[in-house]
């Protein structure tokens, strides 16, 4: 089965109806058909963070109980964690945010091919970014 | 993602090495992808998990529309 990872961007993307790239995103979920979503933890803070602070309560039980049983959790291991906090100081000044390493470093580690995401950064990681940009 | 302990044979776990390296993944991830072949997602259920994420989708306006392009500097501003 294909593997997808989702990033916080499309998490967001989805569920705000007046993002301009809500749409796109939307029909890239819908045609996924029945690969498999995946992410990990740092991406769930993330989302849960950003999610509540601009949509509230609301929005965070949309999230948890609406988007993230779809998605199966990867797990973060002290050696992924460590690589990706490395390569996100090695990175600085860049803009790329740690969780975003982090991603990189599943996505590499996984061997995943494809995300759902609005963030360029993840293409670092060679995966095909959808929608595309 | 649930931890198990399994016990597999030593060839099984021979071939199993050789096909993660051969495919550079983790052993877990041939496992993984070897227990969706033998046991995929009852349609019927990954079909109610749809229904309720197309429920949610598009349910808020954030007015700005700019909530994924600025989460990095949002997730700043709030408690975690």
């Amino acid at each position: 089965m294909k593997r997808v990872f989702v990033d916080t961007s499309a998490l967001l993307t989805l569920l705000d109806r007046a993002d301009p790239r809500h749409g796109a995103t939307r029909s890239a979920f819908l045609e996924l058909g029945d690969a498999e979503l995946v992410t990990h933890g740092y991406v769930v803070a993330e989302a849960i963070a950003v999610t509540r602070r601009r949509f509230g309560v609301d929005g965070v039980v949309a999230l948890l109980d609406g988007l993230l049983p779809l998605i199966a959790l990867l797990p973060i291991d002290v050696e992924l964690h460590g690589a990706a906090q490395a390569r996100y100081r090695d990175s600085l000044p860049s803009g790329t945010s740690f969780v975003d390493q982090v991603s990189i470093a599943v996505i590499e580690r996984e061997a995943i091919d494809t995300a759902l995401a609005l963030d360029s950064d993840l293409a670092a990681a060679g995966a095909a970014v959808l929608p595309a940009p | 993602m649930i931890r198990t302990q399994i016990s597999l044979t030593e060839d099984q776990m021979r071939r199993l090495r050789a096909e993660a390296r051969r495919r550079g993944v983790p052993i877990a991830a041939v496992v993984r992808e070897a227990v969706e072949r033998a046991v995929p997602v009852d349609p019927g259920q990954q079909q109610a998990l749809l229904r309720r994420a197309m429920a949610v989708i598009g349910r808020f306006d954030s007015g700005s529309g700019d909530v994924s392009a600025r989460h990095d500097e949002i997730a700043g501003e709030t408690r975690w």
